[in-house]
């Protein structure tokens, strides 16, 4: 197929924790959104039975319509990149990928005549180890061989589709989600060999929430994940200075006092004198290492250990600039100044404010990531927040799908290339 | 029936014919008072037993003192009192005056009609006209302020007009300005009109040129 069909039929599918990024070029700048789940409804159940259909997972907008009340509802709603990584075994996290991913395609295939398929990039963790590269081909040879829209598919990992949509060759894209934090040197390619993942994400910070809750009288909300997050996000701060910080906070808990409404209901939840415990949230997902954390893990919250997932090791207490250090010092020497100077951070896990008043006290998370890396003996830096952090990675993977020549086939050594199967 | 009733009601079917009905009989001083819901009538009655012409002039007089208030006036009198009368000085002073016997009622001198609408309608008239002439004072004055309006938005309009087109010039120089040495760096990737054609994260991105020489590289180089 020419090179124009190919520029015009690009389709990206960015597979997020929770949000599957999906459609083609010609949607511009922005693709549709669908939350990345599937739910396996009871074929027993009445209203399955009303609706008259066998389906045995259902993705997208139509969930709302199947879904029950009922206490296995967890059990039957599936979201399957919640860590990053899908276990090879994993068969319902699978059957959504593909029911996901067949959505998308249909959404867009075109009645035209002349369309022989997408050229299809899609987007997974840079953790991610080859067997899911392998089970995502399978899937979209299924879906060709059945319905004839896929003409190839190429796998790229999501931090070089932010590098490539921030439009900086070289950098290095700190990812933190939910689960886990992936730190991933670009220089034209993705240096596989200098990827660093952390065992800490979103999740982490929830956990410190829900233990300031329940030390400030909560503990019936803190079982309460959703709760738990809203109440991180309002009042959560990454100090300057830890020990400033508390010192800070101590004699001025008027300063950090703070009174939180979940939004929709009665709850208000009120911090006082505890006020200066809000700076602990944000300062352990930068670093947990700092010694007023040990009583926390001592009262049973859970240390984040190191742990391998598929061929991937995950670090558990490193401190966050030391794991950018360690994996800008895994490139080539004279490349490290050029990293340093193009620090991408991406994920909602860096999204924290600066309080009015607070200024001195506070920072954000590229002032952190600056001062940790001073401290480092590191000056020269250059710390950005990803723009439009929500779309970036699928726009990445439209200008790859658009640039990478067509004829260029699919190789498993250098993990890039177009795979076909026709 | 007296007779006083009688010729009450003879003076009355009179008046009847002309569309008045009588709304207030004054038996003792002899007066009857005739409407037709826009005009009244007075009419004194002289009785035959004791009209004479000296009475009958104090009759004229006694209605001329009333006849501000009504339309018209009339005294009735007996036909052979009347006759005797000199109509004259009834006609001078627009009495009218009415002769009646056994057999009927006839009207000797009509009434001069003092019915206030004729006069009203020729005072109103001229209030309409003042406020009509009012209204339309009110009107162009309206007009006038309108028009004014219409001008100054008209001003206002043609002045953020040239603003804006002053603004759009700026900014289409500026694009001009920042776009033209960034555009040379994509020779290889497609027309002009196609680059412009893209979303945003496409153009002026670097990578699209290092991604499109894929084939040719050597990764581990």
């Amino acid at each position: 197929m020419s090179e124009a069909y190919k520029r015009s039929h690009v389709l990206g599918m960015d597979y997020g924790t929770s949000f599957f990024k999906y459609g083609p070029i010609s949607l511009g700048e922005t693709p549709e959104l669908a939350e990345n789940r599937g739910y396996f409804p009871d074929k027993d159940a009445i209203m399955t039975r009303i609706m008259g259909e066998g389906r045995e997972v259902v993705v997208g907008k139509d969930i709302p319509l199947y879904l029950e009340a009922r206490e296995d509802l967890p059990s039957r709603l599936v979201y399957p990149f919640r860590n990053g990584v899908i276990d090879k075994n994993d068969g319902r996290a699978w059957q959504v990928v593909e029911e996901i991913s067949r959505m998308a395609l249909r959404e867009f295939t075109p009645k035209e005549e002349g369309f022989n398929g997408f050229y299809v990039v899609a987007s997974l963790s840079a953790v991610a180890p080859r067997y899911m590269y392998e089970k995502l081909f399978d899937i979209y040879r299924r879906i060709d061989s059945e319905e004839h829209t896929v003409a190839a598919v190429t796998i790229i990992p999501q931090p070089l589709a932010v590098a490539i949509s921030h439009k900086v060759p070289t950098s290095v894209v700190v990812e933190s989600g939910h689960g886990n934090t992936q730190i991933t040197p670009i220089s034209r390619y993705p240096v596989r060999t200098a990827i660093i993942a952390l065992n800490r994400g979103g999740g982490d910070a929830n956990s410190i929430t829900a233990e300031i809750l329940k030390d400030s009288g909560y503990g019936d909300l803190a079982k309460e994940e959703t709760v738990v997050r809203q109440v991180k996000e309002q009042i959560g701060l990454v100090p300057r200075s830890l020990d400033e910080a508390i010192r800070f906070g101590r004699e001025n808990p008027d300063k950090l006092g703070v009174v939180i409404n979940i939004p929709g209901t009665r709850l208000r939840i009120t911090l006082e004198e505890n006020g200066w415990l809000r700076f602990l949230i944000g300062e352990y997902v930068f670093n947990p290492n700092h010694e007023i954390f040990q009583s926390y893990f001592a009262r049973g919250m859970p240390r984040p250990g190191d742990v391998k997932v598929g061929d991937t090791f995950f670090l558990g207490m490193i401190d966050m600039a030391e794991a950018i250090v360690q994996s800008i010092e895994r490139c080539p020497v004279e490349l490290q100044p050029y990293l340093y100077r193009q620090i991408i951070l991406s994920g909602g896990n860096f999204e924290w404010r600066v309080p009015q008043g607070l200024e001195n006290t506070c920072v954000n998370s590229v002032d952190k990531i600056k001062m940790m890396l001073g401290e480092k003996g590191l000056v020269e830096t250059g710390v950005v927040m990803a723009s439009s952090p929500k779309y970036s990675v699928w726009r990445g993977c439209i200008v790859y799908g658009y640039a990478v020549p067509e004829g260029f086939k699919w190789s498993w050594d250098r993990m890039e290339g177009w795979m076909k199967f026709r | 029936m007296s007779l006083y009733r009688r010729i009450m009601q003879r003076v009355a079917k009179h008046f009847s014919k002309q569309g008045f009905q009588p709304s207030d009989y004054g038996e003792e001083n002899g007066e009857l008072v005739f409407s037709n819901g826009r005009e009244e009538v007075l009419v004194k009655i002289l009785f035959e037993e004791e009209a004479d012409r000296v009475l009958l002039y104090e009759a004229l007089a006694s209605v001329l003192e009333k006849s501000q208030e009504y339309s018209m006036v009339y005294v009735a009198a007996p036909r052979m009192v009347g006759e005797e009368a000199e109509t004259a000085s009834f006609m001078k002073k627009g009495v009218g005056l009415i002769l009646y016997d056994d057999y009927g009622v006839e009207e000797k001198v009509p009434a001069e009609s003092r019915f206030k609408k004729p006069l009203s309608r020729q005072v109103q008239q001229p209030a309409e006209t003042q406020s009509v002439e009012r209204s339309l004072r009110r009107i162009e004055s309206l007009i006038r302020d309108l028009s004014e309006r219409v001008d100054s938005l008209e001003k206002a309009y043609f002045s953020l007009l040239r603003e804006v087109r002053e603004l759009k010039s700026l900014v289409e120089r500026r694009t001009m300005a920042v776009e033209k040495p960034v555009e040379k760096p994509l020779p290889r990737i497609g027309e002009q009109a196609e680059t412009e054609k893209l979303p945003s994260f496409l153009r002026d991105n670097p990578w699209v040129e290092i991604l499109s020489k894929r084939t040719e590289e050597n990764p581990e180089a």
